[in-house]
Order: C-alpha cells, then structure tokens, then sequence
C-alpha cells in the first residue's frame, strides 16, 4: 500500500477484506477469540451468577454497534454488584471467566492489529490497549433516540459519532506502542479530511456488528469476524493516510506473520 | 523490559485457563447443592403451599403488647397492606419505601426507595452466601442482597443482583394498578405474575425457567406441583420444575379467587364457594347462601382440620370457619376480614386465627370457638387498615401505613 491512495469507505472496507485473505491467520485469532467469548457466554447462561444480556432489545430497533477500539461484543456482561457475597467457588469461577473473557479480546484485537499493521507485539502495550478498552467500554455513552428526548438524543448522536469518527484510528496508534495521550492526539490529527469516510466504515461496520452480535448462541463469533475487519481496515487506513509512529519510537522491527512474536 | 509472550505460550495459557475455568465451574456446581429452605415467614401466606399456617409458632393468644415498633413510609392508599415477610432475623415490609428491620429490636439494618404494592419474598439461593430478596420496584421485579449489600460513600453496593424488567412480556403486577399476587418462592424459583402469565425465575439469577398462561390468583405449590388458576375452567396444575401442564382441576364454580394446598387436597375459594378436592374428586363444596355472592372472594387459610375464610351473605361479611374434612361451617365471627380490593387473608397459629379486619386493626379469634381473643388496632388516633400478619416463633408482625409493629403475648 502506498500513502494518498483511496480512503472511501467502500475502497477502504474492501482493501481490509483483501488484507485479511492475505493473512488469514488474522481472521483465524479472531475467530478463535470469538469462539472462546462464545464459550464464557455459555457458561454463564447455565450458572446461577446473575448475568446481564447483551440483547435484550426485540422489535425493530435499529443499533450502531461501533466501539472505538477493535473487541469481539460479548453475549452476557457481568454486574459488579452480582459479585457480592458470592460463594468463593462462584466467586473464583466468575471473575475468572470475566477476565478469560477480556484476555481472549485483547490478545486477539491488539495481536491483530499487530499482525496487520507489521508491528512487534509488547506486553505492556497490550495492557494498556486493554485498560483502554474497559474504560471505553464503562465511559462512552449509550444513545438511544425515542420518545420525547429524542431531538436532543439526534444532537447527542451527532457530537457522539463526531468523536468517534476522529477516533477511528485509534486503536492503530496504541498497536503501534504509542501512549494513550499521544496516541488520542495523533489519531485526532490523522482522520482529520476522512469525516465522511470514516463514517461510512463506523455505520458499514456498526451496523454488520449490531447484526451479526445479535445472533443467538453465535453473536461473538459473528462479532469477531466484524472485529478482523475492523482491525484491517484500521491497517489500510493508517497506511493510506501515512502517518505512521515517528522515527524516534520506530525501532521495532516488523512482524512478517501474527501479531504475536514466534 | 518485560518480556513479551510468544505465540506458542499465549495459546498454552489461554488453553490451561479455559481448562482451570471448566474445572472450577464443574467444582463449584458440584459443591454449591441446593440451600435449604428457609425458616420464618419468608413470604406471603408463610409458605409455598399457601396455608398461612404456622404450626410450631406460639404467637400471642390471650393478650398482646408492642414488642417493638418502627416507622416507616408505607403509605399506598387505602385497603389493606402487603403483608410483612420474616427471615435469617430480618423482617421486611414495603410501602413507598422498602425496610429491612431487625426481628429482636426493630431497628433498621437498611431501607430503600421502592414501589412496589405487594409483599417480597426471601428466596435462598445457590450461589450466595446470603439469600436473595424479590420484591417489585415500577412494575419490575428485582433481586436484592438480603442483607442490603454494604455502603460506601453513602451509596449501596451490591444491593441489586438482579432485574427483570416488566418489558417484553407485558407488565408485571408488581407495582401496576393491580398490584397482583405477591411472589412464591420453592424449591430454587420464585413464581411471578408477569403480563398475563406466570413466569418462573430462578432464585439466584433471575432467569426466567417457564412461563405459563395464568389469571391473576396467588399460585400454591405442594409436592412439586404448581397449581395456577385459569379462566373459568378451574385449576391448572403444573411441574414446578419445568412448568409443564399435567392436570387441570375442573370445577364449574366458578371464577377461582384463591387456593391453599391442605394436608389432603386442595381448597378453592371461588367467588361464593369453597371446595375442597382432592385428584379430581371435588371432597366437599360449601356455599355462602348470598343471592350475589360476586362481590368479594379471597385467601383461604388451612390448618390441620378447619379451613379460614371471609364469606358474605344477605347482610353482611364474615370470617367463617369450615370443617376440613366435610366443609361443614364450624363458626363464623363479625370480626369479618378487610374485604377491599379482596378479602385479606387470615394466618392461624397456637389456636389462634388472625385476620386484618374491615374496621381497622387485626383480631386474634379462638380457632375452635370464633370468640375474639383480642384486637390490635395500633398506636393512632383510630384503627387504621392493617397488613395480614406474619408469624414467627413467639412473635406477630404486622404494618400499617406508618409503622411496622412486633407483638408479643402481653
């Protein structure tokens, strides 16, 4: 890829699709990942740990589901107020999976974007994009249109996604081992001149994500695949735009393979 | 430099974790059993059955004196008020608010903001070290920490474990107009009344196990068997476990208003008449005598040989007391249970049946002749409406819209 070619969403969604048939072992952590969540949701829909549904909206709603970093949506959540005055055993096995669960994610996530973007892995980076995620995760807002409040929920929506736009090469730039400070301002910097493409792929993907997610038994895994694409097309786009990590911090030498080191 | 992980190693940890997680799951299913049920008055009616009977409890007989009392607001109109529940040393009594208090001194382990227009019930759960308690909050159900989780920084943790909201289903009764029939708890599953059906949830989680198409009566479970009421057909009988439809208890008496679950078969309480059957044998039938019987029908409470009742004829409500064994009417008092929006349900103990009465307080009336023992009628300028009683050991406890009361034998 070469920097100034095409970043339409449709031009960058499909070069994603074409990098991820050129590393499919990508796709493949993905989908492992996803089948891993699938499993926790499993097993959480048998215990007797209350656990919170992912999709419990029927009827004909419309969701966005676009979450600035690349993650796999997870059937079930967990509470933290359910936690309390657990049995240890339940207590040990609950947590447990809750954290299984977000390893499986950023390993797949961060080791993706890795992979794609030619990056050698580091574990303190891998952290930081997980801490990242959980406190996007806990801190971005839901915006619901409906009712009476929903002229003011249209203008949340647009600040909301105005945001998120600029955002959208975020999750490259922390891959990239770069700080969560430098990493916000860069990813602001760069989409700058993108708005309306990068919209393209966070309604494209959002939307693919708010489908496939909210298949029964199988949401993870139908979100994983949304999330390799994700990842990708985050690649192509830190590519096309060309500004990549600073000489200063560019002494990793690139991974020819996954996102994780032999 | 922290080292970072190879391919190879991820994948060893990622594997061994989801093996431990397995293991430890199968451990903790397989050393967390089922808890046993517990002791007190741990919802409506005392027990799953309905009977409002506590056979081993010596509750005030002859005289009655305040052991505690502690305000609270349960004000919610006019009528009568859900009845307290009793357990693990707690009393619990809802209104506009919901109090935890406790059972020796009546002081306030917590107190929290609901809305919820029928009594709570205790459940003991699987997972917990505690039990979990539902009570109805804006039409939803919730499971709380019977204990009330803890605070910090003035703002309860833990407290909510799980909810189940009224949409998708219809409206729950909790908390509607109607305010429903409070929940029943047996055997790990609390029996709600969501929309037009009966929802069974499990205790612990709040998933929904069964739902089943049912009128609005309080369900009665007895040996595994849910008994539901439904239309003008009579009784639904199903597995407690699955919900599935074994039997139904056909009648032709009517509207079903109310059922217990007696020693030997099942007493109805249809609008008019009370009948006792047993399989699909109808055992007795008992007729109140009132040309339009069809204004007031409520709870039955059944000990181990008469059944308690509210009746009305040609002039006026009475608590009656018929023969378990032929339904033959043993007495009837003119101390007549509340008879809005139904007749409130009496409780019997110690030979002793007690009822909240139409003109404000509860009465104590003899089991075996219906004289009036007593009547409490609580600390305000006048009787105000009372909750049905719950009894647990030597003690009743008992709201009103102000305050929620611990008698004891005087």
């Amino acid at each position: 890829m070469k920097e100034g070619q095409e970043t339409s969403a449709l031009d960058l969604l499909s070069a994603g699709l074409g990098r991820l048939r050129a590393r499919p072992q990508v796709a493949a952590w993905f989908l492992l990942a996803g089948s891993a969540v699938t499993g926790v949701d499993l097993l959480r829909a048998d215990s007797p740990v209350p656990a919170v549904s992912g999709a419990e909206d029927s009827g004909l709603n419309v969701r966005l589901e676009f979450w600035i970093l690349v993650t796999i949506l997870r059937g079930t959540g967990l509470s933290p107020g359910a936690l309390v005055d657990l049995q240890f055993p339940w207590l040990a096995v609950t947590v447990g999976l809750e954290v299984f669960s977000l390893a499986a994610i950023v390993a797949a996530s961060y080791g993706g974007l890795c992979a794609l973007l030619g990056e050698e892995p580091s574990l303190v980076a891998g952290v930081r994009y997980g801490a990242v995620l959980v406190a996007l995760s806990t801190l971005v807002p839901e915006v619901t249109l409906g009712g009476a409040g929903a002229v003011l929920g249209i203008i949340l929506l647009v600040v909301v996604l105005s945001v998120v736009v600029r955002l959208v090469p975020l999750p490259g730039r922390l891959a990239y081992g770069e700080s969560v400070r430098t990493a916000l301002g860069r990813s602001w910097t760069q989409s700058g001149g993108h708005g309306w493409s990068l919209f393209g792929v966070v309604l494209g993907l959002g939307l693919a994500n708010s489908l496939l997610a909210s298949l029964p038994l199988v949401g993870p895994l139908g979100s994983s695949a949304v999330a390799a694409v994700h990842a990708a097309v985050v690649a192509v786009f830190l590519e096309r735009t060309g500004r990549r990590k600073p000489a200063a911090s560019t002494t990793h030498r690139p991974s020819a393979q996954t996102g994780l080191s032999r | 430099m922290v080292p970072t992980p190879t391919r190879r190693q991820v994948l060893t940890v990622g594997g061994t974790a989801a093996a431990a997680l397995a293991g430890g799951y199968a451990f903790a299913e397989r050393t967390t059993g089922d808890p046993d049920t517990l002791e007190g008055w741990p919802m409506s009616r005392g027990n799953p059955a309905g009977t409002g009977y506590a056979p081993d409890a010596t509750p005030p007989r002859d005289g009655v004196t305040v052991a505690w009392k502690q305000s609270f607001e349960g004000r919610l109109g006019f009528g009568y008020h859900p009845s307290p529940v009793v357990a693990d040393g707690q009393v619990y009594a809802v209104g506009e608010e919901l109090v935890a208090l406790n059972t020796d001194t009546g002081d306030i382990e917590f107190r929290t903001r609901t809305n919820g227009q029928t009594a709570p019930a205790i459940a003991p759960v699987r997972a917990y070290n505690s039990p979990t308690l539902v009570v109805g909050d804006n039409g939803d159900a919730m499971g709380l920490h019977a204990d009330g989780g803890f605070t910090v920084l003035g703002s309860a943790v833990g407290r909510e474990r799980w909810r189940l909201s009224a949409t998708g289903g219809g409206t729950l009764s909790f908390g509607s107009s109607d305010p429903g029939p409070p929940p029943v708890v047996a055997d790990g599953l609390v029996l709600l009344r969501r929309g037009d059906a009966v929802v069974a949830v499990t205790a612990s989680d709040g998933t929904i196990e069964w739902e089943q198409t049912a009128e609005s009566m309080r369900p009665v479970v007895s040996e595994g068997r849910v008994y539901l009421n439904r239309d003008f057909s009579g009784i639904l009988v199903c597995d407690l476990q699955t919900g599935e439809r074994l039997d139904t208890i056909e009648t032709d008496d009517g509207w079903v208003a109310a059922a217990a679950a007696g020693p030997d078969g099942v007493v109805i309480n249809t609008y008019g008449k009370v009948l006792r059957v047993t399989g699909e044998t109808v055992d007795w039938r008992y007729t109140s005598g009132a040309d339009n019987p069809n204004t007031h029908a409520g709870a039955v409470a059944v000990d181990d040989g008469a059944v308690y009742t509210g009746i009305r004829d040609e002039e006026r409500d009475w608590l009656v007391a018929l023969d378990l064994k032929d339904g033959a009417e043993l007495w009837r008092s003119k101390a007549a249970p509340e008879p809005s929006p139904a007749y409130t349900p009496p409780a019997v103990a110690n030979d002793t049946v007690y009822i909240p009465v139409e003109d404000g307080g509860i009465a104590a009336i003899d089991s075996e002749e219906g004289r009036v023992r007593w009547r409490f009628e609580g600390d305000g300028q006048e009787a105000l409406p009372m909750s049905p009683v719950a009894i647990v050991d030597d003690r009743l406890y008992v709201a009103d819209s102000s305050y929620v009361y611990a008698l004891e034998e005087s």
